[in-house]
């Protein structure tokens, strides 16, 4: 009897503990208020559910065990994502065909009506470069990515001059060429899609070795680590190139068409901030510019990306007068009215799959664009 | 609020048991009524306010059978009044619930299935009218077994409410069962559901032989851990409330025969079932057609507990069949067979039943079974399928093996070689099982 009343009692306690610390610790006041409609649609309860998960006692401690039982079980693959030692890489779904259909016509569209000669490039996502860290059995069912740049320049006019960033990088596969934690590619993926690009904007891309390269942080985590957040993946190097054969000094201009601010080519400051990888182009502004000082170059690029490959700019800046960056997820109406494509010499469009496949923003804009200039 | 959430197991039932256990026992099932109205106001409100007002007038009904004790027509009309306004509320908020692809109010079927017990109870004499509307209100909507049962006569509640006689001592039993039931929801309900939604998404051409024979395992198992472990956690809650709730499953995988399973498998609804419908119809009493119906009728009802649907339907008429062949036909034969074969031969058939229980269509369920038999010209394993495995393997596993007794049997043997060595190991067990269960609600 004795022992039956102290198996209730300590299983009891179990229950009661828990919310007891969660209480002492002040969680009763991060409680929502609930309305009427909150009852009437059982969201009370929901958001009461929300809060306490968040702040539940030992809630790491309890999580990162369950983490480590489920892989030890075998399972590595969370919310899309595969992960292992390696690290994290995401599993693309299938691309929305009707957003490919519309960003392919917005391009086009615009390649129609510009001038300038016109350059694409689809980048693909670590899924489809780092195969050998995914499990074979799970190859099968993968996003074919390879097939889906194929078919999209296959799907632009002659105007369009496209790049092979896939071949590029797959022969360096077993590189660092995209973070661990991160879905966007290394200042090295970057310097590899560089190298290829080189070939048809016509300039000749330095080696590698003409580059030095400083290493400024290496405890970076990266925005996939939120979906596997147990994951136990090392930590990731941030990298950047400086270009140090010949004198070029380039500057970076924030905000080139409102109060422009010129700074160093990269600000190690933002090193410190919520996403380190800031430091490649500065915080996202829309609009950014790189200026290269005492330079022979006359050529003027005007970008259109979406921020998945920043690292590119700074290696390609040493070959142009200006790179005018336009992130097409931040930019405004009014930015996109004061860029006039007929200042730039070539146009270039970097997006990545995990955009151009998903994300109609990119189409939108670029259609807002060319009303906002009469093409 | 879900039984096995957060919020629940840590907040609302902590608190609840230190209410209830604060007030002196005659005012107990006041506090308890009180309990399962936050309770369902947390989880549900339409639901309470539809169903308090459909209990209310079951109650009113109850004592106006009572005023016309002496004239057996008039009570005899209010009693189908009672069937038919449960039964009509039953049917048509299920049946709009489906159409609009919404989910079904909350103790829905709880409430009205007891109601239409009720009426039947008091008119038969079998049940006390009640006069106390408190506890014909906690009868119906009390919280625990609000969300999936068990199904239990209006008396055999009733009773409970008199003596309430939870100790400590007493307590150790039912928070085991709960958290039990707990760890089988969340540890192995919940990865077989995954494992069984993922496969159910297979496109055509993604499909093998593999697959469609795992699809009926994973569905076999999700739906015995889901709602045996709910089922868990309701008698272990009232265990903890000093109310004891019939057992809803009794290991229906190692059945030895396909009636067996039957009587083993949701075993509330098929005892509610017989009370009410198999027994006024005559039961096996008359010829075999007369006995052939009676069992279709009851056990296409228990196939359509799960939904209005016509694989639903097929399902039960598929286990008829069985029924009435094994009682006709091998029944006799089966007996005389060892345990080891009639399990199996249980087990294939029960296996095979869930390729009807699957399928959204006649078709597709005919299509998994042929690719089932190599029919289908499908290859033997696809990767998609070999993958998942490799993901669940040790949930499959784990889940095959805690379907049968094996477990409790070790659990019992250890029991009976010292009392004080066991309750000292099922604290540590029931303690790591609860925080793993922790870990997986909030990592899941």
């Amino acid at each position: 009897m004795r022992a039956q009343k102290l198996l209730s009692l300590s299983l009891l306690l179990l229950f009661f503990i828990p919310g007891v610390f969660f209480l002492l610790e002040g969680g009763l006041g991060n409680f929502p208020l609930p309305s009427p409609e909150d009852f009437w649609g059982s969201f009370a309860a929901q958001e009461a559910e929300a809060v306490l998960e968040e702040s539940f006692p030992g809630r790491d401690q309890l999580s990162r065990m369950a983490a480590s039982l489920q892989t030890a079980l075998g399972r590595n693959q969370q919310n899309g994502c595969f992960y292992s030692a390696d690290g994290i890489l995401q599993n693309l779904p299938d691309a929305d065909e009707k957003i490919t259909s519309e960003n392919l016509e917005a391009l086009q569209n615009y390649a129609d009506s510009s001038s300038a000669p016109c350059y694409f490039l689809l980048s693909p996502t670590s899924a489809a470069i780092e195969q050998n860290k995914i499990p074979s059995l799970a190859l099968d069912s993968l996003f074919n990515q390879k097939q889906y740049i194929q078919r999209c320049y296959s799907a632009l006019s002659s105007r369009f001059r496209t790049i092979d960033g896939y071949n590029s990088l797959f022969s360096h596969q077993a590189e660092y060429l995209y973070y661990r934690t991160d879905s966007r590619l290394t200042a090295l993926g970057c310097y590899y899609l560089y190298a290829s690009a080189g070939e048809k904007l016509g300039y000749s891309a330095r080696s590698i070795n003409d580059f030095s390269i400083s290493y400024p942080l290496h405890d970076y985590y990266g925005n996939l680590l939120p979906l596997a957040p147990y994951a136990q993946v090392k930590p990731d190097v941030v990298s950047l190139l400086f270009y140090q054969k010949r004198s070029r000094e380039v500057r970076l201009v924030q905000e080139p068409l409102g109060a422009a601010a010129e700074k160093e080519m990269y600000d190690l400051d933002l090193l410190e901030s919520t996403d380190p990888l800031q430091v490649y182009l500065g915080p996202d502004s829309g609009v950014t510019d790189l200026v290269a000082k005492s330079t022979p170059q006359d050529g003027r690029l005007l970008v259109f990306t979406d921020g998945s490959c920043n690292a590119l700019f700074p290696p390609m800046a040493i070959h142009y007068r200006q790179i005018r960056v336009v992130n097409l997820l931040f930019a405004t109406l009014s930015q996109l009215e004061q860029i006039h494509p007929e200042e730039f010499d070539q146009v270039l469009f970097v997006f990545s799959i995990d955009s151009f496949g998903y994300d109609s923003t990119i189409s939108y804009a670029l259609g807002n664009h060319a009303s906002l200039h009469g093409s | 609020m879900q039984l096995t959430s957060l919020s629940f197991l840590y907040l609302f039932l902590p608190a609840s048991l230190a209410v209830y256990y604060l007030f002196p026992r005659r005012m107990r099932y006041g506090v308890l009524l009180g309990i399962s109205f936050i309770f369902f106001l947390l989880a549900d409100l339409p639901a309470l306010l539809l169903l308090s007002c459909s209990v209310t007038a079951d109650y009113g009904l109850g004592l106006l059978m009572e005023r016309f004790e002496e004239k057996n027509h008039l009570r005899r009309a209010i009693m189908l009044l009672m069937v038919g306004k449960n039964l009509c509320l039953f049917l048509g908020v299920f049946c709009f619930c489906q159409l609009r692809g919404v989910s079904v109010p909350l103790g829905l079927s709880v409430c009205t299935l007891l109601g239409i017990g009720y009426g039947v109870d008091i008119y038969n004499g079998e049940a006390l009218y009640e006069h106390n509307w408190a506890k014909f209100m906690l009868a119906h909507i009390l919280f625990v077994k609000l969300p999936t049962g068990p199904l239990v006569r209006y008396r055999t509640i009733r009773e409970q409410f008199a003596e309430k006689k939870a100790d400590l001592a007493g307590m150790s039993e039912p928070i085991c069962l709960f958290i039990q039931g707990a760890a089988k929801q969340i540890l192995l309900g919940a990865p077989m559901q995954r494992m069984h939604q993922s496969l159910i998404g297979f496109s055509p051409a993604e499909h093998s032989v593999f697959s469609l024979w795992l699809m009926p395992l994973c569905a076999a198992m999700n739906l015995y851990f889901s709602l045996s472990g709910y089922c868990d956690m309701a008698r272990g809650l009232g265990g903890m409330f000093g109310i004891d709730l019939p057992r809803n499953f009794y290991y229906p995988y190692q059945s030895r025969s396909v009636t067996d399973f039957v009587g083993r498998f949701n075993i509330s609804v098929t005892t509610y079932l017989k009370t009410y419908i198999y027994h006024p119809l005559g039961e096996d009493s008359g010829g075999f057609v007369s006995t052939a119906l009676n069992i279709g009728v009851v056990t296409l009802l228990w196939g359509l507990w799960f939904g209005l649907r016509i694989n639903y339907l097929l399902w039960g008429a598929y286990f008829v069949l069985l029924i009435l062949l094994e009682r006709s036909v091998w029944g006799k034969i089966l007996i005389k067979l060892p345990t080891f074969f009639s399990r199996i031969y249980t087990f294939s058939l029960v296996l095979f039943s869930f390729v009807i229980f699957n399928g959204r269509s006649l078709g597709e369920s005919l299509f998994f079974l042929r690719g089932m038999l190599g029919l289908g010209g499908l290859e033997p394993a696809s990767p998609s399928v070999l993958y998942l495995a490799s993901q669940y393997a040790p949930y499959l596993v784990l889940a095959v093996l805690f379907s049968t007794s094996l477990p409790h049997s070790i659990k019992n043997t250890l029991k009976k070689k010292s009392q004080a060595a066991a309750a000292i190991a099922g604290a540590l067990c029931y303690g790591i099982l609860l925080a793993l269960t922790t870990g997986f609600i909030l990592h899941p």
